[in-house]
């Protein structure tokens, strides 16, 4: 009798794995720790920055969390060190106002920032030239190779000269490397984290498909204790118990993957003190937890849009694969709901109003038609009144210009109801048209901003009942639609379907296909269940 | 295990194999009670096609006649324990093949494990619910397409056999008995409505937990494969709820020595009531 290897939907077979893991006595782990003193000075004077605004004004905390973005990205992602890098510290104010507003021991911190940062400037990223050696060296010894990293660090891998990566060297999610076969080395940025910034799959460690992995990280950033998990044995690779096992001896009948590690330190700073770099996604996941929000995953719907949903919430969603009678039906977060389903949200119009209701695609050409204009005449003027009436945005110039975008899987806007508001007033088309001033109900601004919120799948109706009547009502109405649902399915990512006349409900069903489910991010309440653009989310991202 | 698979379905085979040497393992002596206890629920005959049956009282007791359910002629029938392998229940498969009929691939199970015991002939012609199969949380069909995929071949120059046929899972063979039953996670049902099952083999983490919670399970041997390859969330819910069985229950390290070296990349732990 024999058993053949099976093909589960991925290109390499389970028994492949095991035969894999079976050949290899030890995997290795080279470590690269790099230092430079210029970044060191640069971390530690941002870290105090974003330390002491974090607990400031709206605008403080939202500059504060800006540089936090940034300072993770250059822990996490090989940069370039050029003039962007002094960008974050712009976002301070204007220099000599800066104590005045912030204090001095900010002002200190960010003219050491600004000097330390140009000092960067001068030469390339020393994780930059590393991993240009390391990669030509792979590439001359003819080695399979792979890159974990965020999706979104892929082009500054990519724009590394003489390395010519294309995209299928590269593994951006745990479903990618279930599926990506076994290859000789896997090389990650950053340390190893489960969640948010420098995320990476246990199963690197638990179960690798490599025999080599190459780790390069700043200098005090540490793996977290407890990565490398085997939640039977409730044993990790990176801290509890033997720090090369995998699984406790003892408790649990185990073959142990042994992991010989190689630390090589390097940079221009060895003999300083190393203390100076202390862990920043420590320090940043205790500012995230002591702030009022809660976790969320990531449902990436393609590839600019994504909405953040509480973990194990009930989620409308379409599979095309299920048997019939199964592909529609609430599906958890975190669970049962994958990469290849759709996601179903509702875009209703109004219920409430009781006068006029707001057809989708009215209001925005009128606004954005207007904003073209303004921006066409006078841009920076146009700035400059949307900040003297309040909106005190960051990037505002690159904001408006995004606003003016026609519409997509969204309508493009500002995120803030009153910002719309004061956008609106500037433009000039705020008060009431005759049409809409005879049902006597809203001001424009606010049936726009009911188009926008709709776009973004937001229920318009307030109070639990209400939502909870809405979703019986838009299961009964799909429910009768399946088959038309799955030949869309079949066709394109994502879709409307219009809700019939007659219906309980007027407006449409959008069904977007899940491009990919990632986890790590803190986010406050309002902020979930919205499409949003994937680089908006990513300041909720810990 | 090291990556996603379908182990489960391989162990569930295993116990299947098991099964059929034992011979109590069937649900031929438990019929007859079940029809008296089934309520007003709806029977077929396995020679009489699609014709529906109604359960019905006769003096206050069910499961002693049925009832035709057919609109233009009504008529009764009596069960007795003599005919009830006859009768089943809708939607779940013949307790006893109709005659002539057997589970295929007799071939591939004798040769599934090294000195193994005999098969009982009779068992490859009757049902049998007390091995479970947990599938996965996205439904019946995603669990079948893991399990179709490994084949067995045996050395008689027959057909390679895919191991969702050899599970014998009702609805996946064409076959109309089943040894082993399967419990939708998705769901949340069982594919018959018989007593627990005495083995449940769980097809990944979010089957694991539900089976582990639920009452329906009570009294169950579970086994629960899980992929190390899990989201982290997925991971330390796992963790968590082993760690939560500690009050009730205790690592079996004797059990633990008899289970066999395993390969590189699985580990296994044993959990006993206390």
């Amino acid at each position: 009798m024999r058993y053949l290897a099976e093909k589960v939907n991925m290109s390499v077979t389970a028994t492949e794995v095991f035969d894999f893991l079976e050949r290899h006595n030890a995997f290795t782990h080279e470590r690269h720790e790099v230092s430079s003193r210029s970044f060191s000075n640069l971390r530690r004077n941002l870290r105090m920055i974003i330390v002491k605004l974090t607990d400031a004004e709206d605008s403080a905390k939202e500059i504060s969390d800006a540089l936090r973005i940034r300072l993770s990205e250059w822990l996490t992602v090989p940069v370039h060190f050029d003039d962007r890098i002094l960008e974050p510290i712009s976002l301070l104010g204007d220099p000599r106002m800066i104590e005045m507003r912030w204090g001095a021991d900010i002002q200190h911190a960010c003219d050491s920032a600004r000097i330390y940062a140009k000092e960067l400037q001068v030469e390339e990223n020393p994780v930059r030239t590393l991993l240009r050696d390391t990669i030509r060296r792979l590439m001359a010894e003819k080695k399979r190779f792979r890159i974990f990293c965020h999706r979104l660090a892929k082009p500054h891998f990519q724009s590394i000269s003489g390395t010519h990566l294309q995209d299928d060297s590269f593994i951006h999610t745990n479903r990618q490397y279930r599926d990506a076969g076994l290859f000789d080395v896997l090389i990650k940025v950053g340390p190893f984290r489960s969640r948010g910034w420098s995320a990476a799959p246990d199963g690197l460690l638990t179960s690798p498909r490599f025999e080599t992995l190459v780790q390069i990280v700043w200098s005090g950033c540490g793996d977290e204790q407890g990565f490398g998990l085997d939640p039977v044995t409730d044993n990790s690779i990176i801290g509890r118990g033997d720090a090369a096992q995998t699984g406790l001896p003892g408790r649990s009948k185990v073959h142990r993957l042994q992991w010989d590690s190689r630390v090589e330190r390097i940079g221009d700073s060895l003999d300083f003190n190393p203390l100076i770099d202390e862990d920043e996604f420590q320090i940043f996941q205790r500012m995230a937890e002591s702030r009022d929000k809660r976790a969320a995953v990531l449902a990436q719907i393609d590839e600019q849009y994504g909405l953040l949903l509480p973990p194990r919430s009930q989620v409308l969603s379409f599979d095309p694969e299920a048997t019939d009678g199964e592909q529609l039906a609430h599906r958890l977060s975190g669970e049962n709901l994958i990469e290849g389903m759709f996601i179903i949200l509702p875009f209703l119009e109004d219920v409430d109003t009781g006068g006029l209701q707001a057809r989708d695609g009215r209001f925005s050409p009128i606004w954005k038609e207007r904003l073209s204009r303004e921006l066409e005449k006078d841009s920076l003027g146009l700035c400059r009144r949307l900040r003297d009436e309040g909106i005190n945005l960051m990037g505002l110039s690159n904001r408006v210009e995004h606003w003016r975008k026609p519409p997509t899987t969204v309508i493009p806007a500002p995120q803030m109801a009153h910002h719309f508001e004061i956008l609106i007033k500037v433009l000039g088309i705020d008060g009431k048209s005759r049409e809409l001033a005879s049902s006597g109900q809203k001001h424009w601004w606010q049936y726009a901003w009911n188009e926008i919120r709709r776009s973004r799948g937001e229920a318009i109706q307030a109070g639990q009942h209400e939502q909870d009547k809405i979703d019986l009502q838009t299961f009964g109405i799909l429910k009768s639609r399946v088959k038309e649902i799955q030949i869309e399915c079949e066709k394109r990512k994502s879709f409307k379907i219009k809700i019939p006349p007659g219906a309980p409900l007027q407006g449409n069903f959008g069904f977007f296909m899940i491009s990919a489910i990632e986890e790590g991010f803190l986010a406050p309440e309002t902020a979930l269940k919205l499409i949003c653009e994937l680089s908006e989310l990513e300041q909720w991202r810990v | 295990m090291p990556c996603d698979s379908a182990a489960a379905g391989l162990v569930t085979l295993g116990a299947v194999r098991r099964s059929i040497e034992n011979p109590t393992d069937n649900d031929v002596s438990r019929h007859f009670q079940r029809l008296q206890y089934g309520g007003d629920r709806i029977l077929r005959h396995r020679r009489e096609g699609k014709k529906r049956f109604k359960l019905s009282k006769l003096d206050g007791l069910w499961g002693q006649q049925v009832t035709s359910t057919n609109k233009f002629i009504s008529y009764r029938r009596s069960i007795s324990q003599l005919n009830a392998l006859d009768w089943y229940f809708e939607g779940e498969p013949f307790i006893e093949a109709a005659s002539g009929q057997r589970l295929p691939y007799e071939s591939v199970y004798k040769g599934l494990i090294e000195n193994a015991n005999k098969i009982i002939e009779s068992n490859l012609r009757t049902t049998y619910s007390g091995i479970c199969l947990a599938g996965r949380v996205t439904g019946k069909t995603r669990t079948r397409k893991v399990m179709a995929c490994p084949t067995f071949r045996c050395d008689c120059n027959c057909d390679d056999t895919r191991l969702d046929l050899l599970l014998s899972i009702h609805g996946w063979s064409p076959e109309m008995i089943s040894r082993a039953s399967f419990f939708n996670t998705r769901t949340k049902t069982r594919d018959r409505e018989t007593a627990p099952p005495v083995l449940t083999v769980a097809d990944g983490d979010a089957s694991f937990m539900q089976v582990v919670d639920s009452e329906g399970f009570g009294g169950s041997e579970i086994i629960g494969v899980l992929d190390r390859t899990l989201d982290r969330s997925r991971l330390d819910a796992v963790r968590e709820k082993m760690a939560s069985l500690d009050s009730w229950y205790t690592l079996d390290m004797d059990s633990l020595e008899i289970v066999p070296a395993t390969p590189k990349g699985i580990s296994c732990a044993i959990w006993r009531r206390r």
